[in-house]
Order: C-alpha cells, then sequence, then structure tokens
C-alpha cells in the first residue's frame, strides 16, 4: 500500500466494513506498527517521531471514548493542559453545542452529544493534521452539518484531513481525493471526479415511474423494455446510458406503450462507485 | 513548564477519575480502618510480646505497598475498562510523564491512607513507634513506595500483553509477593531452596528494616538498599516499554 495526503487537502478513505482503514488511521496514529514499510507524518517516520508530533496532529475515531465518570468540561480541561498551544477551550463549546451538558458525565451523554465532545477535543490543539474516523456517525443532521463546517473551515486555514466516512454525500461534498481500501490494499485513488468517470464512465441513469391505473399491456411492454436493457423494480423502470442516448431511450420508452408519471435523470454518484467498487473488489476475492 | 504542565493536568485527571466514584472513596477510608482495627486489638492483646508489635507494624506496611501498587494499576484499569486507554498514547504526554504522573496520584491518594493509620495506630492503640522513628519510617515507606511502583509497572506490562484478563493481578500479585517478604516470620523459616528468592524480592530489605526497629536489632537504612530499587524500576520500564512495543505489533493497543 502506497498513499500519499497533500498538506492542506481533505482525502477520504472509502472502502467496505473490514478494508483496513481504521488499520491505516491507527497506524498513522502510532497504534499499530505496520507489517513492514513506513508511515511519515510531515516528512518524519512514525517510528521515529516520538510524542512531539501528537502537538501537531489529533484523531477521533467511531470508538473513542473519554472515561465515563469524567464530564466535557473535565475533558477538555486535561486536553488543554496537555498541549503547547490549545484552543480557548469557551470557543470549542461554543462551536458543539457542548454548554448544555458540560457538567454531565460523559458515560450519560447521548451519541451525539458524545460526538460533539469528541470533535470539540480533537481541535484542542489546532491540529495541523486532523484524522477523522466516521466523524458523524449518529449525528443529528444540524450537527453533522456543523461538522462538515467545521472540517471545512480547519482544511481552508492550512489543516490536512484524513476522513473516513459511510456517508458518500458526506464524502463527495467535503473531500477532492479519495482512495478506495479493500482487503488492506489500494485499488483506486485520485479525485472523486476522476474516479468516477474511469469506473462509471459519463453514464447517467434514466428513472421513469410506471402511472399507476396502467395495466392494459403492461406486462407486454415491461417484457419488451427488459429485452431492450432496462431494468423495472417497484414501479420504476430504469436505464443506464450515455446523455447521448437520451432520444433513443425516450422512444424505445414510447414504443413500449407504457404510460407513466415521472421522469427524472441522475449522474453517477460516489455510492455508484462505491457500489461499482465493492462489486470488483469481490470479484477479486480469492 | 511544558512538563510540567503535562503532568500535572494528568495527575488532575486521575484525581478526578478516582475521587469521583463513592466507592473509591468509601475504600479509601474503610480497608485501613477494618485493618487497623482488627491488628490493633491484636495488639492491645498481647502487648508485652515484641511479635505483636512487629505483626501490627508488618500489617500496615504490608497494606500500604498493596495500596501503593493496586492504586497504580487502577489508574490503568480504570482507562482499559473505559476504552480510553489509547487516548493516553495519542496525545504528546510522554510515557516517562504519564507514568510519573500515575506514581505521584498513587503517592498522594496513599498518604492519606499513611497519615490516617498512624494517627489512629497512635492515638487508639497507644502504637508510638511510626512517630517515635519518624525518619526511618519515611524511609522505609519511600523503599516501599518505590517497589510497589516497580511492582505495579510489571503488572501493567502483562495486563497490556495479555488483555484484560491479566486484570486480577493488580489485586493478587502483592499476596504472591508479601509471601516472600517474610513480614511475620523470619527467613530461616522458609525452605532452603526459596531463602535467595526472598532476599531478592521486592520488598524483603524494608521489611527486615521494620523488624530490625521494632525489635531494635537488625539491618537499617543503608544506601545500598537503593541499588535493587533501581534494578527493579528499570527492569519494569523495560518491561513497560517492551509491553507497549509488543502490543502495537499485535494490534491490541489500539483495542484498548
Amino acid at each position: 500500500m502506497s498513499l500519499a495526503v497533500e498538506e492542506g487537502e481533505i482525502f477520504g478513505l472509502l472502502g467496505p466494513n473490514g478494508a483496513g482503514k481504521t488499520t491505516i488511521v491507527n497506524c498513522i496514529c502510532g497504534l499499530v506498527s505496520p507489517d513492514s514499510g513506513d508511515c511519515l507524518i510531515f516528512g518524519k517516520s512514525t517510528s521515529s517521531f516520538g510524542k512531539r508530533v501528537f502537538e501537531e496532529m489529533n484523531f477521533v475515531s467511531g470508538n473513542s471514548a473519554f472515561h465515563r465518570k469524567e464530564t466535557p468540561r473535565d475533558i477538555l480541561s486535561f486536553y488543554s493542559g496537555v498541549y503547547e498551544n490549545p484552543e480557548d477551550t469557551g470557543k470549542l463549546v461554543e462551536l458543539f453545542g457542548i454548554a448544555p451538558f458540560i457538567d454531565r458525565e460523559f458515560g450519560s451523554l447521548s451519541t451525539g452529544q458524545k460526538s460533539r465532545v469528541l470533535l470539540a477535543k480533537a481541535l484542542i490543539n489546532r491540529p495541523k493534521l486532523l484524522i477523522l474516523d466516521e466523524p458523524t456517525l449518529g449525528l443529528d443532521p444540524d450537527i453533522s452539518k456543523t461538522v462538515r463546517e467545521m472540517i471545512r473551515k480547519v482544511s481552508s486555514e492550512g489543516t490536512t484531513v484524513l476522513l473516513t466516512s459511510h456517508y458518500m454525500n458526506e464524502v463527495e461534498e467535503l473531500c477532492r481525493r479519495i482512495a478506495f481500501v479493500s482487503k488492506g490494499r489500494i485499488l483506486d485513488i485520485g479525485s472523486v471526479a476522476r474516479l468516477k468517470k474511469s469506473r462509471l464512465g459519463k453514464k447517467a441513469t434514466f428513472r421513469f415511474v410506471l402511472s399507476k391505473g396502467s395495466t392494459a399491456g403492461q406486462e407486454a411492454g415491461l417484457k419488451n423494455l427488459k429485452r431492450q436493457g432496462f431494468s423495472f423494480s417497484n414501479g420504476v423502470v430504469s436505464k443506464k446510458g450515455f446523455p447521448g442516448d437520451a432520444l433513443e431511450i425516450l422512444s424505445q420508452i414510447k414504443k413500449s406503450g407504457l404510460s407513466f408519471d415521472e421522469f427524472d435523470l441522475s449522474k453517477p454518484n460516489l455510492e455508484d462507485y462505491f457500489l461499482e467498487m465493492a462489486r470488483v473488489s469481490d470479484e477479486e476475492a480469492p | 513548564m511544558g512538563s510540567l504542565s503535562r503532568i500535572s493536568s494528568t495527575i488532575k485527571r486521575f484525581f478526578r477519575i478516582l475521587f469521583r466514584s463513592n466507592s473509591r472513596k468509601v475504600e479509601l477510608i474503610y480497608d485501613p480502618i477494618v485493618l487497623l482495627i482488627t491488628w490493633g486489638f491484636f495488639f492491645i492483646t498481647f502487648r508485652d510480646s515484641p511479635i505483636a508489635a512487629v505483626f501490627f507494624s508488618s500489617s500496615i506496611l504490608w497494606h500500604l505497598s498493596y495500596s501503593f501498587q493496586s492504586t497504580f494499576n487502577l489508574m490503568t484499569l480504570e482507562d482499559v475498562w473505559n476504552d480510553c486507554f489509547k487516548e493516553s498514547i495519542i496525545i504528546p504526554v510522554t510515557f516517562l510523564e504519564y507514568l510519573a504522573s500515575k506514581a505521584i496520584a498513587s503517592l498522594i491518594r496513599n498518604l492519606i491512607k499513611v497519615v490516617a493509620m498512624i494517627a489512629l495506630a497512635t492515638v487508639f492503640f497507644g502504637y508510638s513507634v511510626f512517630l517515635d522513628n519518624p525518619i526511618e519510617y519515611s524511609l522505609i515507606l519511600a523503599e516501599l513506595f518505590l517497589l510497589a511502583t516497580a511492582v505495579a509497572l510489571a503488572i501493567d506490562s502483562i495486563i497490556l500483553v495479555a488483555g484484560r484478563e491479566a486484570q486480577t493481578l493488580a489485586w493478587s500479585a502483592n499476596s504472591l509477593i508479601i509471601l516472600f517478604a517474610c513480614p511475620y516470620y523470619p527467613l530461616e523459616i522458609l525452605p532452603r531452596f526459596l531463602q535467595p528468592i526472598a532476599e531478592f524480592s521486592p520488598y524483603f530489605a524494608p521489611f527486615q528494616q521494620m523488624k530490625g526497629l521494632v525489635l531494635g536489632a537488625g539491618a537499617g537504612f543503608s544506601f545500598w538498599n537503593l541499588v535493587p530499587i533501581a534494578a527493579y524500576l528499570g527492569i519494569s520500564a523495560l518491561l513497560f516499554s517492551l509491553a507497549i512495543s509488543k502490543s502495537r505489533n499485535d494490534g491490541t493497543l489500539a483495542r484498548f
């Protein structure tokens, strides 16, 4: 595996469960030693950087936790004491809306509240490298939005962000480049647009929602469409094709004799890419 | 400034964890009082025998050595039980600072016990050996504290490698080690083949010093006593470093 993340970029790591994303993140954080090779942070090897590198990086993962008896106030107070140049904790409390539960024990907080505390802790040392493993898992949409805005803001200030997420829209919205990991190997790496294009082409999905009342000749019409490469599911007829195929597809639909209530055209998104790559990695399985 | 700030923040964190739990607060008072009263009555019953004074002193020192060690391990276990030990790895606090913080937190917490036990022994049972020999007893306590830290560090290392199954060592290891320290009996009582092991066991020297003090005969403090203490601390620090390294290689560190 060879992977380089450039300073200041937001880089996404994608892959199915068990692909090795967390192992990569743990290697970067010095929690796991790589079997071979090395991991460099700001040009220094993780095997020799000592503890000083943690002044410049921070990390939050889906299974990060604090002691159940500590309150958010305790946690932020502790972390602001261990870094040389800590952020104003009041600012972080305000940014993540922590004030209403600042004196409650961590063990009694909801998943969303815990995530907010973890994220506040992740920004307390104004990190140059921020590693976020599933940062918005279990968060309300408004807090997720705040987190995405926070990621964009710290990135615009020069922080490098390494992000793993199962929310494809989030990765597509935030990341300039991504790597698709499977079985401990990188199958694909590059810009989101280029990877989608290389794996899915410019193919779009044409979707037609069947009229509710249409029954006469429906079966024959659908059979005819299926023969021409259309698929049918839950009252929706769809076909993948290039935008230039639109007239031909519409003509095939017209000839089928079926009537439709709705039509839409969707461009391939990162979810389509993920599903395609998951299929590719399954096919490559021994 | 940097290192001191990191150590003081880490100590404060350990104190918040240890003192926010009601059971830990009760434990701090309950264990020493019950132990002291039990052995105090024993001491009053056999007051005329110097053996009673040795037993009383031994039981107090045994409890304190156990408490120094178990408090140190408890701070690791609290983090392991709450799945947040790895958070101590990915911050700028060095291992030396981390271990020093734990040792200092353990010392401060147990000084409360030391003061309470000495006060109770003196006031309620008229046992004044501690107050009559403050320097000698302070040295014995300091030796026990350093040795208990070394033992605790070795136990931490085993927990990091073997996982949570090894946590009972935090409570049981001291009972085995104390067997060789000969607190209640002379070294000669042990089978001959165990005697050299006992002489090199961690707590042997301080307990012999205590016996010498109470019975008015035997070895006192010598700077040579610091050599095995330094050796134990060095070996334990090496074990801890190897345990972190092994845990990192096995991938178990990320799970703590």
